[in-house]
């Protein structure tokens, strides 16, 4: 994915301010840039991650969603996506995005994740058979 | 398990109801031991008695749990415990006037399974000292390398961790904060501020 020398200098100003911690100013550029290159997923995933810093969590699963679609191998896309659905308690969900990664990839990120949820709670309890897993 | 056979103890002690001598003596009543002196125009030696163990009517069991079943108690179902008994490769006898002693709770165990174990209070599973199996350790090896798994297996384990962390938290039991998943958050948030991304970099791998 290439990005226009216009791109990259609206992304320069988004950059700026998001060093400065203007959120909503990141965002205002941030969202031009990409409904003008919606096929980014850098555009995409910066734009979800500053929306779900906002608490517009809806919009920003919606980017997120977009990102991982555009780079299915991108850990970063996918672990933004992955914290928004755990944090909104759709942890099921957010395991499937691990799930899903770690088919097409490896992450050592993942990982620890799933080895701190079972070490968390080591002993698992059988789970009915309408439960398990179709696979 | 049910049918099951079982067999345990010593050999010595499965005519310990006659003494030890079943050419000499019958049990016809299943209370004790009598002399043949009928068929065997001599004197029997002392009364005998099961050196320890429990004799009760119609079944007698010796110190190792042995129990001699007389047929006193089956005869109708004699003609199938003899087959089940020289199936399952067991001594049987006839003394006396057709009385047909069967050893071996096993031999009963198949034509009654779990009925002998209730009425002797012994259980048809019940662990028996067996020889340790010469192959078991090649099976634990074998067992041990499949739950391992190697290295073209860890994909798949690792999808089984997946699958059991997802079970964990379809159970409701994730509610509590786990420190490393609110770091990988914040290094996730962190990585994706605009102004901690190269672009350029970012074109190529995109």
């Amino acid at each position: 994915m290439s990005h226009t020398d216009h791109q990259k200098k609206q992304f320069a100003i988004a950059q700026e301010r998001s060093r400065l911690n203007d959120l909503p100013g990141a965002i205002e550029v941030l969202k031009s840039l990409v409904a003008e290159n919606p096929t980014s997923a850098i555009f995409n995933a910066t734009y979800a991650n500053a929306l779900k810093e906002k608490g517009d969590l809806g919009l920003a699963l919606e980017h997120f969603q977009k990102a991982v679609s555009l780079a299915p191998k991108s850990e970063m896309y996918s672990l933004g996506l992955f914290h928004l659905l755990w944090g909104q308690g759709r942890r099921e969900d957010a395991l499937d995005e691990t799930k899903r990664f770690m088919s097409v990839s490896d992450s050592d990120e993942y990982r620890k994740i799933v080895a701190a949820i079972n070490t968390h709670w080591p002993h698992e309890v059988p789970v009915p058979k309408s439960l398990e897993s179709s696979d | 398990m049910a049918g099951r056979i079982h067999i345990s103890g010593s050999p010595t002690y499965v005519y310990a109801y006659v003494g030890n001598d079943p050419l000499d003596r019958t049990d016809p009543t299943g209370n004790t031991g009598a002399c043949n002196k009928q068929v065997y125009k001599s004197p029997c030696p002392s009364p005998p008695a099961p050196a320890t163990g429990t004799h009760i009517r119609g079944v007698h069991t010796g110190a190792t749990g042995v129990v001699a079943q007389s047929a006193a108690s089956t005869k109708s179902n004699s003609r199938k415990i003899i087959a089940a008994g020289m199936a399952a490769g067991l001594a049987t006898s006839e003394i006396g006037v057709g009385e047909i002693i069967l050893i071996g709770i096993g031999v009963y165990a198949a034509i009654e399974g779990p009925k002998i174990a209730g009425e002797t209070g012994q259980s048809s599973d019940a662990p028996t000292a067996s020889p340790p199996d010469p192959n078991d350790d090649d099976k634990d090896r074998a067992r041990q390398k499949g739950e391992r798994g190697t290295a073209n297996d860890d994909a798949h384990e690792q999808l089984k961790d997946i699958d059991r962390a997802q079970r964990q938290v379809r159970q409701g039991r994730s509610n509590q904060i786990i420190d490393s998943i609110k770091k990988s958050e914040q290094r996730s948030d962190n990585a994706l501020k605009p102004h901690n991304i190269d672009l350029d970099s970012l074109d190529d791998s995109e």
